[in-house]
């Protein structure tokens, strides 16, 4: 770790934002730095480079965490955001705007995340990339007539890896390939995605995950 | 001034526009009679006088003629604005009437007897003048009182029907909100209390299997061995109820809860829309437009029932629409988009790839209820063949501005 990550936690029951601190805290390489309950709490705590990462539940007493999220983002344009949310509504990320999508992920409370599988989204997402739920990943389906359904098996393996917030050496490890073959088959998903080759394909790639597949259920 | 019992609702500006009319109304009929009246009198002396006296002579009566009926009519206008007999009632309306009617017509009388009429039998003559005065006066009077109630009657009934839409709408708007606290409730309840029972009660069963599994160390295993073994039919009963159990809180619970406060609803309808497309069936191809100006965000706020409400409506426009393409248009592809024809209002559209509308007027049947509901917010839905030969379902709510606080920051 080049430096300990801060780490902000925005969750309204308060034994589960307990819980989810106290467990942050006990990681090496991250502090939580502010706890709130609500969109209005948080907005006063969170100060502009205060944080490297927020945790946000998406279901708040006062409002919405997507809406906050941007919010925060506009404020902050290096904070990463982890939305949390018990409903499965992954969905929230395709609207989000332009200037604010890359580093934001999902989970679901409700699927097998696991503590390791919320700690690696923490350190993606701080690098500024899209992690979405695995089990949620897991469980979609391709959409027929989709730009995805034109993806190669292994081409839509090493897209769900980056979906988990791998990086190019990290899937080449996964999938015992090298780093090269990697880029190569990236090149050719973002070619069959038809996405613009340098502005951020990799955010906009990954949301296709979303986009252009139907849900199954997460069990 | 007890005569002066307008109601309430009437505002100085009714009041202006009630005097407006009745001067105009008896004054267009005064000015026509007293037009008519000089001429005609002028021509039939100048008749007369033909045979007697100078033919010129009567001719110059017309324009005194003239003068002396339209100082008769502005002194009754005068007095009409002063009096205002529009707003009195029985004696009040009375004493009005004839206090103008004398008024006006001793003006007439006066200006006559000035320019010398009246060579003989001047009483006589005088009083048949200015009796006809006060019959005109009072006659006209009359047919522009006639005039300013009945524009009244349309005022009040106007007045009345905007009272009952408004008490209309406001039952509609407080209604609507019960519904949605109601549904968020019911949904809570749902994902909440009942999804962690079933996930207890699955986990008890499960529990259950496994006391049995010690109890009988031979129940695990499978029946294959041709021995009949009851306690492992009874394992095998078991662990498929966990099983059934979870099923039912994964999906049946999860789909009457998303069914009756839809997940996303609270952020916006094009993301509602979006969670609801994802549960398509995969073998449905779905095309999602979005009109950039719907596509950012609601801001962090919690939006308020009104928003909340017709977001709703929308989406069970779109929950019908898929369920009525997939039921009856056995559709393989649908195209669904969110547009703002106009600022305030939203619209949207689902196509289908299915054979369309059966002939004849098409019928809503499940949207019906969802029309008479979103005609009353003044928005409109239509069912009809799409461009593309499926059916086409449009709605058209209109969405009231909310400040956007995520902009703000």
């Amino acid at each position: 770790m080049t430096h300990e990550l801060r780490l902000a936690v925005v969750e309204d029951q308060p034994l589960y934002r307990q819980m989810l601190a106290g467990l942050l805290n006990t990681q090496s390489g991250m502090r939580v730095v502010a706890e709130a309950a609500g969109a209005a709490e948080a907005r006063r705590r969170i100060k502009p480079g205060g944080a490297d990462v927020a945790l946000l539940d998406v279901e708040l007493p006062d409002g919405n965490g997507v809406g906050l999220g941007v919010a925060l983002r506009r404020a902050d344009p290096h904070i990463g955001i982890v939305l949390l949310s018990s409903q499965d509504v992954m969905e929230l990320l395709l609207d989000l705007p332009e200037d604010v999508r890359r580093g934001w992920s999902y989970l679901s409370k409700s699927s097998a995340t696991s503590v390791e599988t919320l700690l690696q989204a923490i350190r993606a997402t701080a690098r500024g990339e899209v992690v979405l739920d695995p089990t949620l990943v897991e469980a979609a389906t391709v959409r027929a007539g989709s730009a995805l359904a034109s993806l190669s098996a292994r081409q839509y393996e090493v897209l769900t890896l980056v979906a988990r917030g791998l990086s190019n050496q990290g899937v080449a490890e996964q999938l015992g390939l090298s780093a090269r073959s990697v880029e190569n088959h990236l090149g050719a998903i973002y070619a069959a995605l038809d996405l613009p080759p340098a502005h951020n394909s990799r955010v906009a790639a990954v949301l296709r995950l979303i986009e252009d597949t139907a849900r199954g259920t997460a069990r | 001034m007890s005569d002066r019992t307008e109601p309430p609702a009437a505002s100085a500006l009714s009041l202006r526009r009630e005097r407006f009319i009745l001067l105009l109304t008896s004054g267009a009929v005064m000015s026509l009679y007293a037009m008519g009246a000089a001429v005609q009198t002028a021509t039939i002396y100048r008749m007369s006088e033909d045979f007697d006296y100078q033919a010129d002579a009567g001719a110059n009566t017309l324009v005194p003629r003239l003068v002396a009926n339209a100082a008769c009519v502005v002194a009754a206008l005068l007095l009409a604005a002063l009096f205002a007999p529009e707003r009195r009632r029985g004696a009040g309306l009375v004493a009005a009437f004839a206090v103008i009617a004398i008024g006006g017509a001793a003006v007439r009388a006066a200006a006559q007897l000035l320019f010398g009429f009246y060579s003989n039998d001047t009483l006589r003559l005088l009083s048949i003048d200015f009796g006809a005065g006060v019959v005109v006066i009072a006659l006209s009077l009359t047919l522009g009182l006639i005039f300013v109630t009945s524009a009244r009657r349309l005022r009040y009934q106007e007045l009345a029907n905007m009272n009952q839409r408004l008490r209309a709408a406001a039952a509609l708007s407080a209604l609507q909100s019960e519904e949605l606290r109601v549904r968020r409730q019911l949904a809570e309840g749902l994902h909440g209390t009942l999804q962690n029972r079933l996930v207890l009660l699955a986990a008890r069963v499960g529990d259950l299997a496994g006391t049995l599994v010690e109890v009988h160390p031979g129940a695990e295993g499978d029946a294959a061995h041709g021995v009949h073994d009851p306690a492992a039919d009874a394992v095998r009963e078991l662990r498929q109820l966990a099983d059934e159990l979870d099923r039912m809180r994964e999906v049946d619970v999860r789909e009457l809860s998303q069914m009756l406060y839809p997940a996303g609803v609270q952020v916006g309808a094009v993301q509602a829309a979006r969670i609801m497309l994802r549960r398509v069936p995969p073998e449905i191809a779905v095309k999602f437009t979005v009109a950039e100006e719907l596509r950012s965000l609601h801001g962090v706020g919690e939006a308020d029932a009104d928003r909340v409400g017709r977001r709703l409506l929308l989406l069970r426009v779109l929950e019908e629409a898929i369920s009525n393409a997939l039921r009856h248009g056995h559709a393989s592809a649908l195209e669904v988009a969110f547009a703002r024809p106009k600022p305030g209002v939203v619209e949207l559209t689902i196509d289908d790839d299915g054979p369309g509308l059966p002939d004849g007027e098409p019928t809503l049947n499940g949207l019906g209820l969802l029309a008479d509901r979103i005609r009353a917010l003044g928005g409109e839905l239509t069912l009809a063949n799409g461009p593309a030969g499926g059916a086409r379902v449009r709605a058209a709510v209109p969405m009231p501005r909310q400040v956007m606080l995520a902009d703000r920051g």
